[in-house]
């Protein structure tokens, strides 16, 4: 097996050609889509789950004190 | 069921009835034998099955409501305050708030519900209502 090594190496971003700049750019673009695009996957799930009726276990309960909390919620309305 | 915002809260905003950084709030606890309705319910008098019990009032607790513009997400969030009924004993499954005119509950707007998903009970102690957010999203 031959060991593969990764080195790292900070160069200023003052020092990059605007070629280099576009492509950096574009590398964080797709990533930010792609995080989008789990970010909404996710969403969906929780949704769904959240319409199911589903809840935290711990978010409302009575404590041996007597007292109890009640969960807030984000309720959406959609303009699109 | 699950949280909802009425319908005519959202046509009466558009209308400019209700002004969420400057009107009264309040916000009223309900057993689980209330069913909201999104569509028929409208004001107070509709809301059904509301608490009794030490340390709670009819009506509920005024609380803070405030509106924010989210440009980064396309979005308006207001903010539909929390509140506490201290020495408390109640059980609650649903909180309903309303815009507060200070008389008649036929006269107070309902906002939105917020469904727990199952009963919070207080025995002598602290009902604390964590706030909630109502979002508009673009």
């Amino acid at each position: 097996m031959t060991e593969q090594q990764t080195t790292t190496e900070s160069v200023p971003l003052s020092s990059l050609s605007l070629d280099q700049l576009v492509q950096l750019s574009q590398g964080l673009g797709r990533k930010a889509d792609a995080i989008r695009e789990q970010r909404a996957h996710l969403k969906r799930l929780i949704d769904a789950r959240l319409a199911a009726g589903e809840r935290d276990g711990d978010a409302q309960r009575t404590a041996s004190d007597g007292n109890a909390t009640a969960a807030g919620a984000v309720i959406e309305a959609s303009a699109t | 069921m699950s949280s909802l915002i009425f319908n005519r809260a959202l046509e009466l905003w558009a209308r400019g009835s209700i002004d969420f950084d400057t009107d009264s709030f309040k916000v009223m606890l309900t057993t689980s034998a209330y069913t909201e309705d999104k569509d028929a319910h409208d004001f107070r008098n509709d809301v059904t099955n509301e608490v009794s019990g030490t340390g709670y009032t009819a009506g509920g607790n005024s609380v803070t409501v405030s509106v924010t513009l989210d440009t980064a997400n396309d979005r308006v969030d207001i903010s539909l305050g929390g509140t506490t009924w201290t020495s408390s004993t109640i059980t609650a499954r649903k909180a309903v708030y309303y815009k507060a005119r200070g008389g008649a509950s036929s006269a107070d707007e309902l906002v939105a519900v917020n469904d727990f998903g199952s009963d919070v009970v207080t025995s002598s102690g602290t009902f604390t209502l964590n706030a909630s957010t109502m979002r508009i999203q673009n």
